[in-house]
């Protein structure tokens, strides 16, 4: 079977809201991922045990757990419970995955800043948790740029499960126009140029910031 | 504002960092906390800051108990061996910071902040790095500025841990006679950490020498390099020769050498270490009686104004150091190899028994 390349050109415009979809899906899971990140690290970097075990027992189960079970178990899990559609499901389920290795990288930046720098931020008066988010958080969250960026291309990517739940994104748009005219690889083509041109956009904004931030330590 | 800290007492796992220290330091005083690696003396300082907290023992401030407030309470200065400038901030910030950052009762406004740092960069001689970030700064800069940082606000008591320990010899002398300067200008009750004797010497109003955990001998810094208590105190405080011998109701022998120690006339043939300073050797052509001992010139080295001379006992075989001028070697005309005659003008005898620990 020839492929037909003029379909990549023809059809590419009908995959703009799919891809919107796919941001948004991205965008609500990363921000729902960085609140759950941030306060899961501070319950990781913790000597209160209450705090400290429940938060390393959901990273650990997270991270120890494939993320199309995580969606399935949401999806079917709390539609039981609660009256969930696949949208909310999806954002729910990306959004504890992201939150789990984002935390991750919160509890690694924060730990990479020096002793020092709290020790210095107490003898000049500041309480802890006040040296805590005016000297390290601001520092850690600078260090955090590279590993953020690379998360938030992991969850651009991972956002393509979601289809496995009905939500109308760029792998299940392409599914549903290759199953109607079996041209699969060109629309799996073009779900894959709108991801690399997505992932690309973000990687670039990302170094710039990185570059931007770099200045107090040049 | 004084410092009273008794016994204080604070072990790390198996690890005795500190043992019943007792010390008053007085109000706008430099005290030097002066020891090798392990001493404990970054220990003490902590926990005059609140950074650390002693197992047992009290600090107080002008009779104020200050043992369970945390630092923050404390009103202390801190200054960081590494700095600890905070890398996301300018100079200008990192000063202001700790002014900032006061309760909205206790905060200054923001012009009486910046009148006040900019005093302080002055005062540091560094008012054009204002708007640098700490990255852009040299090591003695960045310690200066950790200083303001410190003093910016207003503490009671001012402590450095090793303030020079991170810099090259030549910037480390030129910031020890600026911090001497600095709080001659400024007397503000100061301690701070080294283990650099020189620099001890050099800068402290009083000497706190430690070792294991105790203080082994306090004083102002004549006081301790000139009458040590002990052989550990004369050992850390500069070169030493270690002559081992006998004392016997007041006569002193170290090999063919013979001297009077009447501070020693009770003694009855006990063991001795003499301890002599490499300056305090007087070197002769010739002999005269038991007063001088017979060694070969091993090493000689003639840099600068003091010639660096190492010899060898021909009695005991025992390695000397010796410091004279440039002026007495050339008048000596002294040459490896050479035999040549030597005397203690001046020395310190300690009965090893009597300091067994």
């Amino acid at each position: 079977m020839k492929y037909d390349w003029s379909i990549l050109i023809e059809k590419f415009p009908i995959f703009l809201p799919a891809a919107f979809e796919t941001l948004k899906i991205t965008a609500a899971a990363i921000i729902v991922g960085l609140v759950i990140g941030l306060l899961t690290s501070m319950c990781r970097i913790s000597k209160i045990k209450l705090i400290y075990y429940p938060a390393t027992f959901y990273v650990n189960l997270v991270r120890g757990t494939p993320i199309l079970l995580q969606l399935f178990i949401v999806y079917y899990g709390l539609t039981d419970i609660v009256n969930l559609s696949a949208y909310p499901s999806a954002i729910i389920a990306f959004g504890l995955h992201n939150g789990a290795y984002i935390s991750e990288i919160f509890r690694g930046a924060i730990k990479s800043i020096d002793r020092g720098q709290f020790e210095a931020a107490r003898s000049i008066g500041m309480s802890k948790f006040r040296a805590m988010y005016r000297i390290i958080l601001p520092q850690a969250l600078k260090r955090a740029v590279p590993p953020l960026g690379n998360q938030f291309i992991i969850a651009t990517k991972d956002s393509s499960l979601a289809s496995a739940v009905t939500v109308k994104e760029l792998l299940l748009k392409s599914q549903q126009m290759g199953s109607s005219t079996f041209r699969f690889m060109e629309y799996f083509l073009i779900a894959g140029i709108y991801y690399f041109i997505m992932t690309s956009i973000l990687g670039f904004f990302v170094h710039k910031l990185e570059k931007r931030l770099a200045v107090s330590d040049r | 504002m004084s410092i009273e800290i008794t016994s204080i007492s604070k072990t790390f796992e198996s690890f005795k960092a500190l043992s019943d220290i007792n010390l008053k330091i007085n109000t706008g005083e430099l005290v030097a906390l002066l020891g090798p690696s392990g001493s404990g003396k970054t220990t003490l300082l902590r926990i005059i800051a609140g950074l650390e907290t002693a197992d047992s023992g009290s600090i107080m401030f002008d009779g104020e108990d200050n043992t369970g407030k945390s630092t923050q309470d404390r009103k202390v200065g801190f200054v960081f061996q590494h700095y600890a400038l905070f890398k996301h901030m300018t100079v200008f910030e990192n000063i202001a910071f700790g002014l900032k950052v006061r309760p909205s009762k206790l905060r200054p406004s923001k012009e009486v902040i910046e009148k006040k740092v900019n005093e302080l960069l002055s005062l540091v001689k560094m008012e054009e790095l204002a708007k640098r970030y700490p990255s852009q700064l040299s090591g003695g800069q960045r310690q200066r500025i950790a200083l303001a940082r410190a003093l910016a606000v207003e503490p009671r008591v001012l402590l450095l841990d090793e303030p020079f320990g991170a810099l090259d010899a030549k910037v480390r002398k030129d910031l020890r006679r600026w911090l001497r300067k600095l709080h001659d200008e400024y007397p503000i009750t100061s301690v701070f950490v080294t283990h650099d004797q020189e620099e001890a010497l050099d800068v402290a109003d009083r000497i706190v020498i430690l070792n294991q955990g105790k203080i082994e001998q306090m004083g102002t810094p004549e006081e301790v390099y000139d009458n040590p208590t002990n052989p550990f105190v004369y050992n850390f405080l500069g070169n030493v020769n270690l002559f081992h011998g006998r004392v016997h109701n007041g006569i002193i022998e170290l090999g063919s050498l013979k001297l009077d120690s009447p501070e020693h006339s009770e003694a009855v043939d006990r063991k001795i270490i003499s301890y002599i300073r490499p300056h305090d050797i007087e070197i002769s052509l010739e002999q005269y009686e038991n007063e001088f001992v017979a060694a070969e010139v091993i090493f000689i080295r003639a840099v600068g104004p003091i010639v660096n001379l190492e010899m060898k006992r021909i009695d005991s075989g025992e390695y000397i150091e010796a410091e004279i001028s440039k002026d007495i070697y050339k008048k000596l005309a002294l040459k490896e190899r050479q035999t040549v005659f030597v005397k203690p003008k001046d020395f310190k005898v300690f009965i090893p028994e009597d300091y067994m620990i």
